[in-house]
């Protein structure tokens, strides 16, 4: 039998945390409200936005959609824990070049969710960028700035 | 808060669900249930499947092929890269649900049991499931389980364990979905249809008109009994197969579409699907 509350470690960015909390919580919430990492945003909460994406196990996950008994051993890497990957840094530079952040709110998501997509494959064509992000949704509309400089950063070295 | 179990065994989930059958919701990829959430405790106890590597298998054999019940959607997809045919037509149509990051986390298990599109696919490809219960294991073909008429695939203390698609090989495979916006919302309705390369034999599968898709028998046996190839530039086989279907096809009315339009919808995918617009196709085995 599982208790309703458990202590759980949890790798997050690199650091092993520890919390007292239900598995059957949301990761978000998890996150957000047990380890201040204010930098997951929380948007629709039913999966369709992606302004709480963050990699689990190196994969992307929406973390609205996830509980965090799901997680296991697996690290978690919100996009702070990015701030010194080279994907990462070469896509936020392109952004910030190409203009392609503007209220912000959807920016975490996003450049968690471009960075999987730019490790997974090399060169990616406009379609492969558009198809690859159809599920971070940007409420400024400011996409074509955002697959600007997904293209740019796919494309340097 | 829920009771949280999360096995390492199929058999100790087995046994769990036994004994939690009534309450319990089981958690394959977590996608659909996450989002109900709301703290009031009205999931008393789940049993999360994540952690049995045995439900993560997919592999083909000369009996087919075989996916694991938690083998994720963006796993399916990734079979295109093993040629055309069968698996080629899965990866296609696991790569048009949700999206790609929702594709990472939900299941084969999780999409099949709530009559997802790939139980419209799997309709058209004689898709036989597999579950456990403490009783012992039950194979059945998808349409035998859908055609039960329930409310669920499953019953009370079962666990969908994984889903085989036989070894046949065909001449066509054609499927398609009709949504209002993007790719990645749910369809209001999907056609899967089939028609073998050994036998002829047809297989006309309509999704998300009804809680399961639906197959159509007496469709079927008019295209059959025409000997005719798919796809077919003979209207009139088309029109009698359509009308076929039409007199068969349960659809609701709800807030995204009636069910007369949703018929409108079906019979303009369908004659599609028989003359070969649009649509994913394929032919070939595995």
């Amino acid at each position: 039998m599982t208790a309703s509350v458990e202590t759980l470690q949890l790798k997050v960015n690199g650091a092993w945390r520890r919390i007292e909390v239900s598995l059957a919580t949301r990761l978000l919430d998890v996150l957000r409200e047990e380890l201040g990492a204010w930098e997951v945003k929380e948007g629709c909460g039913t999966g369709h936005c992606g302004a709480c994406t963050v990699l689990v196990g190196g994969r992307p996950h929406k973390a609205c959609l996830t509980m965090v008994g799901q997680v296991g051993e697996r690290e978690v890497v919100t996009v702070k824990g990015l701030a010194d990957d080279p994907v990462a840094l070469r896509l936020q530079e392109a952004l910030v070049r190409r203009g392609a952040v503007q209220c912000g709110f959807c920016t975490p998501g996003m450049v968690v969710a471009a960075t999987a997509l730019l490790r997974s494959r090399g060169a990616l064509s406009r379609r492969e960028i558009r198809q690859g992000l159809v599920g971070n949704l940007c409420r400024c509309t400011g996409y074509q700035k955002i697959v600007d400089a997904v293209e740019e950063a796919s494309q340097r070295p | 808060m829920p009771e949280y179990h999360r096995p390492a065994s199929v058999e100790d989930a087995v046994a769990w669900l036994g004994r939690h059958a009534e309450e319990a919701v089981v958690v394959a990829g977590g996608t659909t249930i996450a989002p109900l959430l709301d703290g009031s405790g009205w999931i008393p106890a789940m049993l999360d499947l994540g952690a049995i590597t045995a439900l993560k298998h997919m592999g083909q054999d000369a009996e087919g092929l075989r996916v694991g019940a938690t083998v994720t959607l963006a796993d399916v997809e990734a079979l295109a890269a093993n040629g055309g045919g069968v698996p080629a037509f899965l990866a296609g149509v696991g790569h048009e649900i949700a999206d790609p990051i929702i594709r990472q986390q939900a299941t084969v298990g999780g999409n099949v049991v709530r009559g997802g599109e790939l139980a419209t696919a799997l309709l058209a490809l004689d898709g036989v499931v597999m579950v456990r219960s403490p009783a012992g294991e039950r194979v059945q073909p998808l349409a035998d389980t859908v055609a039960a008429g329930g409310a669920s695939l499953l019953e009370p203390g079962e666990l969908l364990t994984a889903v085989r698609v036989p070894a046949h090989r065909y001449r066509y495979l054609y499927y398609r979905k009709f949504t209002l916006s993007h790719l990645a919302s749910i369809p209001l309705v999907s056609v899967a249809v089939s028609q073998r390369a050994d036998t002829g034999a047809w297989r006309i599968a309509v999704g998300s008109l009804t809680l399961f898709p639906q197959r159509f028998p007496a469709a079927e046996q008019v295209g059959e009994g025409s000997g005719i190839g798919l796809p077919t530039g003979d209207g009139n086989i088309r029109r009698q197969v359509v009308e076929a279907v039409l007199a068969a096809v349960d659809a609701v009315d709800d807030e995204r579409a009636s069910a007369g339009y949703r018929r409108h919808l079906v019979a303009a995918l369908l004659e599609d699907a028989l003359v070969g617009e649009e649509g994913i196709k394929e032919a070939g085995g595995q």
